[in-house]
């Protein structure tokens, strides 16, 4: 394996992930690379392995409380920074625009966030774009079912759902920027299990005005497809696209839409969708 | 209103249910109401002109309020035009 460019004197470390089955390797260097594989390694331990067998993509990353070094790492193409937020930020969207790029083609990918019941793999799929609270949500109801994405619900033909449990980005207290990079465990989430299979899909339109309690209406496919079509990626690259999200949308009973106010009323809405309601 | 025959453009894919659809043409997706929809049926047959674009419509949907056929189909055919999904013949 080449080293990682721009990363200084320090011997590089390398953090294999497995994000929704593609293999991302992470090689850290810089003088503080130890402490980056560490917090890593915390953050992505739901997402540790080396994914399919397939040769590892590569992520560079760099911590270094050498600013100009850093600097001159990033004109290389490394994610360096001498903030360890900062870089654990800049690589989980690395490594998942990584996955996704790799996808292209063969999976439906949707920008959402997935839960599943611990005892059937039934899994619901909340779509929304950014800052539609998916990360809340996943938050809110990962403590009940089991935690399978809050970014990217990556989706096979046959309606399998691949995990992709990667950390949770949250706001630093009341900071009204950067995030940290939360690991499920730490969050109290339930591991996802095995045999993952959509069974609902709800479009998230949550508002700080929205109603007190959930309001779930079904929403005709067509605009369902418009909907999840434009929180979906690379959807041009799959064949017949439109007739994939159909497929789904047919296979889950239709497409919901739930307007709300606070992520926790959301439980009962999944309870609901997945037929797991006390 | 000149003899002008319209055609479909190709598209990367598209769904139909309840007469309405969604399209996906150039990285983008359209939701077409049930008379857009029809054109672009109609259209996929053969190339047709304004003139009778608007009379297939006014014996599936009734005459448009307001406007004639033909008038009603050119303005349907201009939308379907900006949005990528239809054009005239050379």
């Amino acid at each position: 394996m080449q080293p990682a460019p721009g990363t200084g004197q320090v011997a590089r470390r390398v953090v294999p992930i497995d994000a929704f089955g593609v293999p991302v390797t992470v090689r850290v260097g810089g003088s503080r690379a130890a402490e980056l594989e560490a917090e890593l390694a915390r953050a992505w331990a739901w997402c540790a392995g080396a994914g399919s067998s397939a040769e590892p993509l590569l992520v560079d990353a760099a911590l270094d409380d050498d600013e100009e070094a850093m600097a001159a790492a990033r004109e290389e193409g490394v994610l360096a920074g001498t903030d360890l937020r900062a870089v654990m930020e800049w690589l989980s969207s690395a490594v998942t625009t990584t996955a996704i790029t790799a996808r292209a083609g063969r999976l439906l990918m949707l920008h959402g966030c997935a839960v599943a019941d611990p005892a059937s793999g039934a899994t619901a799929v909340l779509v929304g774009p950014s800052g539609a609270g998916k990360t809340t949500a996943a938050t809110a109801l990962g403590t009940r079912f089991g935690y399978v994405t809050d970014e990217t619900v990556a989706i096979r033909e046959d309606l399998s759902v691949l995990a992709y449990p990667k950390p949770l980005s949250v706001r630093r207290g009341e900071q009204l920027v950067g995030k940290v990079q939360r690991s499920p465990a730490e969050l109290g989430l339930l591991p996802p299990v095995a045999g993952l299979r959509a069974a609902a899909v709800i479009l998230l339109d949550r508002s700080d005005t929205g109603p007190d309690l959930p309001e779930v209406e079904p929403v005709p496919t067509v605009q369902a497809l418009a909907w999840l079509g434009e929180q979906s990626s690379f959807l041009a690259d799959l064949p017949r696209p439109l007739q994939r999200l159909a497929a789904l949308a047919d296979a889950v009973g239709g497409v919901r839409r739930v307007r709300y106010r606070e992520s926790a009323a959301l439980l009962g809405v999944v309870e609901t969708a997945l037929g797991t309601a006390p | 209103m000149s003899g002008a025959t319209w055609r479909r453009t190709p598209v990367t894919d598209e769904y139909v249910e309840g007469g309405e659809s969604v399209v996906f043409v150039a990285g983008r997706l359209v939701v077409l109401s049930a008379l857009a929809t029809s054109v672009l049926a109609h259209l996929g047959r053969e190339p047709l002109t304004a003139d009778r674009v608007g009379a297939l419509l006014a014996e599936e949907f009734g005459p448009p309020p307001g406007e004639t056929p033909t008038m009603a189909a050119a303005t349907l055919l201009d939308r379907l035009a900006a949005e990528g999904l239809a054009e005239e013949t050379p």
